[in-house]
């Protein structure tokens, strides 16, 4: 033994005797060994999807929406993710006033030019036309022991007459050897709201094509707190379930939406003051408390993925939401077919008025108060239907289409006389299609 | 049965899962004989139980058991135990004395559970008069050990039973290859690339703050020497659970985690093991061996 070297022989005679000797041991010869490092793999690429989507209500609003999104996965682990989405929307939408059996005549929302609605018909707001551009960025960051990360993301949105800026960040702790994962997000957004033609003054009436009293541009802002556990129940199941609570101040009042109006005893439109008929202008609270629970439950069913989720929703402007969501994946070696059913229901928000009474409409004026004939804030029920088909493409990218059909209803909170006659709010009918594909 | 192993149907074949050597044991195998993985499993499951059985040191009835308490007395080892002494003799040899299967006495002064108790001086020196295979007289198949010292197979058996678990599964196959991966928690030895051609993708672990990395093995072995676990801190300094069978110390300055290509499991954990030994020199050592390695500092 060479005691100067207390290291050992090293040189390639190791790797032969140990060779010789494990051949011995195993009594075996072996076939040699081929290994490499596919290091390239974790550091990705940038991955790309892009998506296409167009929405379309029977007569009323259409949007088609393009978007990409990029995303890269680092050495360290760490996740950078952009996405941008164009949303161009075009037709009409409900102004909030009622259907009555006259001609209606509106003030257009930058108070030059009005549009008419004709009798027995919603009324609705044709000038309705926007264009939106959206972008979010994302950064998964791992921490130490790559049992905990956080999620940082920062989002920008842009409309003629909307300005929107947000961040937020998310703790995600793995325990339990990763059966569970607690998360703890923030987030916050804070908006600049720029109404065409200034923000009308609330419960005032709207009054005729010309200069009217207005008020400037609005702000609003947001903060929410999001607290979720997601628990692998067996090896094919997973649940999960979240908190949120999100608290808003500032301007909620939707600048473009009015109320009718009418005689408690006919039903009829009460005459204006420089239009033939009343509308106000709605009016909504400064501050808003909204609560969620979700829960969902993900099972793996001899290579089909089931999910079905529930999400009650509430807030202090007494909307209450449920909304029901289920799909069921079939997978097939190189495509898979989807179908979707998502039933939503909601309780109407207090102040939500299909239309008011001239009685109501003093009171209102002379006391203040709340207001709304927004459906999205009235009782509705409504009901998706799809069906998604994924598929690889011939290059081996993975590309879906999904065709959703969505029905809602409404039920009007107050009738007065002859609106017993009138469709007051009427069905909303969407068909949306999608296509995405990823490289 | 269900008790023993596991048998999941996976996207292209079957996967076995039991536990054995204190590890999480997987067989991965590509085909779509249901049957015929039951069988490949069983047999893979039933070997290691047998190894693991065999060569425990914690167990009383075994042939384990009979080596290290055979008080001065010669033994007669069989034909199995009699290769593995054989190979032990052959390593101790190769490595001037490093790999000793003889020091796993000094576990008795170290107990690497991360914390910062040290032995003393003392309790090492000790334990030094009864470490050394060279005090042990092996003549085939008749083995005698001085009183007091022990034999620990644990530096080898896992790997010797990842090999074995794979040649009993592929005698159970007569007709095409089927290919097989067994991995015994990292250990683990793959028959050749998988049904397409496509080699099988093995992740390797980052410790402290390391880079993971995915391996493309389409023939041989991969084992992993560390300390990820096993360890003691003391003044920031860290003890790592690979020690010095001559000074009773842990090598100092040795990486995190080794990670060697072979043909066989059993020569990838001894390189792997090897290379711990030569502390801050393992790069130089591997380098020299060339061994496609994976190593983390």
């Amino acid at each position: 033994m060479n005691n100067q070297n207390r290291k050992l022989k090293s040189n390639k005679d190791i790797r032969k005797i140990l060779t010789s000797a494990t051949g011995c041991l195993l009594g075996v010869t072996t076939a040699g060994v081929q290994a490499e490092s596919d290091t390239a793999n974790l550091e990705g690429e940038w991955k790309t999807d892009i998506a296409v989507l167009g929405y379309t209500e029977t007569d009323r609003v259409s949007a088609f929406e393009p978007a990409i999104a990029i995303k890269k996965t680092f050495e360290d682990e760490s996740v950078l993710g952009f996405k941008l989405v164009f949303d161009a929307l075009t037709g009409a939408s409900a102004n909030g006033a009622s259907a009555t059996g006259e001609v209606q005549t509106f003030t257009r929302p930058s108070g030059s030019g009005t549009y008419i609605t004709g009798k027995d018909e919603t009324p609705l707001d044709d000038t309705f036309r926007d264009t939106r551009i959206n972008f979010t960025a994302n950064y998964e960051q791992p921490l130490s022991d790559r049992l905990e990360k956080i999620v940082w993301g920062a989002n920008i949105s842009n409309e003629f007459d909307f300005t929107s800026f947000g961040g937020s960040g998310t703790f995600m702790r793995d325990l339990n050897q990763r059966n569970t994962t607690l998360s703890a997000g923030f987030s916050f957004e804070i908006d600049a709201i720029k109404p065409v033609g200034g923000a009308p003054v609330a419960l005032t009436e709207m009054q005729a094509a010309g200069p009217s009293t207005r008020e400037g541009e609005k702000s609003r802002n947001m903060v929410e707190m999001l607290l979720g556990v997601t628990q692998v129940v067996d090896r094919n199941t997973l649940m999960q379930f979240n908190y949120g609570v999100a608290v808003s101040n500032g301007y909620h009042t939707d600048a473009y939406k009015i109320v009718s109006v009418v005689d408690e005893v006919t039903g009829v439109v009460a005459p204006g003051e420089s239009l033939d008929g009343k509308y106000l202008y709605e009016s909504r609270p400064d501050g808003r408390i909204k609560h969620s629970l979700f829960a969902k439950v993900k099972r793996n069913i001899s290579g089909d993925v089931a999910d079905a989720s529930y999400r009650f929703m509430w807030d202090d402007w007494g909307v209450a939401s449920s909304t029901i969501d289920m799909h069921y994946r079939f997978n097939q070696k190189s495509w898979y077919l989807e179908p979707h059913v998502r039933y939503y229901s909601q309780q109407a928000a207090d102040f939500y008025h299909t239309s008011i009474t001239t009685t109501q409409a003093t009171l209102l004026e002379t006391s203040g108060g709340d207001l709304t004939a927004d459906y999205r804030l009235g009782e509705m029920a409504a009901t998706t239907i799809g069906l998604k088909l994924g598929f690889l493409t011939p290059g081996g990218n993975k590309s879906s289409i999904r065709l959703e059909y969505y029905n809602q209803t409404s039920r009007a909170s107050d009738v007065y006389g002859a609106q017993s006659s009138q469709d007051l709010v009427p069905d909303v009918d969407a068909v949306i299609m999608q296509y995405n594909y990823s490289f | 049965m269900a008790d023993l192993y596991k048998i999941d149907k996976t996207e292209h074949g079957f996967t076995g899962r039991f536990d054995a050597m204190a590890s999480p044991c997987e067989i991965l195998m590509d085909l779509h004989d249901p049957l015929l993985a039951q069988q490949l499993v069983h047999a893979a499951y039933s070997e290691a139980k047998r190894i693991e059985q065999k060569f425990s040191r914690y167990i009383n009835t075994n042939l384990m058991f009979k080596m290290n308490n055979s008080q001065g007395e010669t033994i007669t080892l069989d034909e199995e135990s009699s290769l593995l002494m054989d190979f032990a003799f052959t390593c101790y040899d190769m490595s001037d004395g490093f790999f000793d299967v003889t020091s796993g006495i000094l576990r008795r002064a170290w107990k690497f559970d991360g914390s910062d108790t040290l032995p003393s001086d003392i309790q090492i020196k000790e334990l030094l008069p009864f470490i050394g295979l060279q005090k042990v007289i092996w003549k085939k198949p008749d083995l005698t050990m001085p009183i007091n010292m022990e034999l620990d197979f644990g530096g080898i058996g896992k790997e010797y039973a990842v090999d074995r678990c794979l040649q009993k599964a592929m005698e159970k196959n007569t007709g095409k290859r089927i290919p097989i991966l067994i991995n015994f928690g990292g250990d683990l030895v793959c028959n050749g690339p998988r049904f397409n051609q496509q080699p099988w993708q093995v992740g390797i672990e980052s410790v402290g703050g390391g880079h993971s990395a995915v391996v493309s093995l389409r023939q041989g072995a991969l084992a992993t020497s560390g300390d990820a676990r096993r360890f003691l801190l003391k003044d920031d300094v860290r003890y790592s659970h690979i020690l010095n069978p001559q000074t009773g110390h842990p090598i100092m300055d040795a990486p995190r985690s080794v990670t060697v290509a072979a043909a066989t499991c059993v020569e990838a954990g001894l390189l792997s093991t090897l290379a711990m030994l030569q502390g801050s020199g393992s790069k130089a050592f591997l380098a020299e061996q060339e061994v496609v390695h994976w190593v983390q500092d």
